[in-house]
């Protein structure tokens, strides 16, 4: 059987026009693979402007208009066209964005979760049962993004991601700005939403806390996949990891410093 | 010696207080990192120390030039400007470990993050500072590039007797490259 997303031999690149009719092609993603079962999180880990980003808005269909992109995306067995993408996206397909400004900054938290209920089908009521079930009591609902601290907008974040009960989530670095144990928090919210049978994909360039969380982790470099690592390999010197996999381990400040480059 | 006596800032009269009587000091060649919660005030810190902003209190004094190098270096360039003319600013003889020759040709959306980081240290550096406010300068890095950068500045450091401030969120990181840590809630 196939897993629930599948993505080979994504590309993604961009046409901009530079002083006036000049024609420039960039592209942002040259070749990525990646598969994420029901009941798995499958963690891809890059720098900032690998791609990683792009990969997300792809299977959402929220790529601008200007992108052009080849490769083959399936969702449970069959190819998502982009219609199909943009009819999923936030209900079985769900984005948690990179950035706490997707919030508006001018609604309450109130209207923001019930809005989010109501497209996905759902009673108001509801939102606030979900809020709640993420430890968020009702005074929150009065309240404005910026008086809430990084660790509670997130989980406002994953509380309207979660709405329509997707069965595909997709997380865009979820975790930096927070304290360890807001990290802590996110990363099991995580967890429990793969082992209740759906599937995660969780963007992310800290490679610890991805593999605290993760079955399999992907890198990636330059708007590639390289390597496919098992979280139980980084260990010790990390023997069993595969090139880079090993270079980026051995190069983390706690694990050596180490800057030999494996190519 | 780059020292903090006393600072309070924040933004305007009625706004809250960022820095509340904070007190720093860093000796040539020595290497002091700054810690803390996100929204403690430690890139404020860095920016005062650089001259960037003005304390609404207290006094900043120090015997060197002060250089402040930030986490997204595109935002620091003029987009339009190739790379020789990026480091033409600060000086002319450009540290060949950190900056290859290629590369000054090019604009700077044409290097990677980290490529661009290497030019944005070896401009911090050809400017001869006495100090260097390091602001999350590998916190978009991946760790082998995190390791390469941190790698030369604490060498350039330790050859030049050149104070290092280094602001980051990462106690590892923190805990291998500065000899002493400062810090901030």
């Amino acid at each position: 059987m196939s897993p629930l997303l599948s993505i080979s031999g994504l590309r993604i690149s961009f046409v901009q026009y530079t002083r006036g009719l000049r024609r420039r092609e960039t592209v942002a993603v040259a070749g990525m693979d990646l598969a994420a079962d029901r009941g798995q999180v499958v963690a891809l880990v890059g720098a900032s402007g690998a791609g990683k980003t792009l990969l997300a808005h792809a299977v959402l269909g929220m790529l601008p208009p200007n992108a052009s992109e080849s490769g083959v995306i399936t969702y449970d067995g069959a190819v998502l066209t982009s219609e199909d993408r943009r009819r999923r996206a936030g209900h079985e397909i769900a984005l948690l964005p990179q950035s706490v400004d997707f919030l508006d900054p001018l609604a309450t938290i109130g209207r923001q979760v019930r809005r989010s209920a109501q497209l996905a089908g759902r009673p108001e009521s509801y939102a606030v049962a979900a809020l709640a079930d993420r430890g968020l009591g009702s005074e929150v609902l009065r309240r404005y993004p910026h008086e809430l601290s990084g660790g509670m907008i997130r989980r406002v974040l994953v509380t309207m991601a979660t709405m329509g009960d997707p069965q595909l989530i997709l997380a865009d670095e979820p975790t930096p700005g927070l304290p360890q144990a807001d990290v802590t928090a996110v990363l099991r919210d995580f967890r429990a939403l793969a082992d209740d049978g759906r599937a995660v994909v969780l963007i992310t360039h800290e490679l610890r806390g991805a593999l605290e969380v993760a079955d399999s982790v992907v890198i990636c470099r330059d708007g590639r996949t390289i390597e496919t690592a098992a979280p139980a390999d980084f260990t010790g010197d990390g023997p069993d990891l595969p090139p880079y996999s090993r270079a980026l381990w051995q190069a983390l400040p706690g694990n050596g410093f180490r800057v030999e480059q494996p190519c | 010696m780059l020292s903090a006596e006393g600072l309070w800032f924040r933004y305007h009269k009625r706004a809250p207080w960022i820095l509340e009587d904070l007190s720093l000091t860093i000796e040539p060649g020595e290497r002091v990192g700054l810690c803390g919660p996100s929204g403690a005030g430690k890139s404020t810190i860095g920016r005062l120390l650089a001259g960037y902003r003005k304390p609404s209190r207290g006094a900043i004094t120090s015997d060197g030039p002060v250089q402040l190098v930030m986490q997204h270096p595109e935002r620091t360039m003029n987009p339009h400007w190739r790379i020789r003319d990026v480091l033409a600013e600060a000086g002319s003889t450009v540290d060949e470990a950190l900056v290859e020759p290629h590369w000054l040709d090019r604009f700077p959306h044409e290097l990677s993050g980290g490529e661009l980081q290497r030019v944005n240290l070896a401009r911090a550096l050809l400017a001869e500072p006495r100090y260097v406010i390091a602001d999350e300068i590998s916190a978009s890095l991946d760790a082998i590039t995190q390791a390469q950068l941190w790698h030369h500045l604490v060498e350039y450091a330790e050859a030049h007797g050149v104070g290092v401030l280094a602001i980051s969120h990462d106690q590892d990181l923190i805990a291998k490259v500065t000899q002493r840590t400062h810090r901030v809630e």
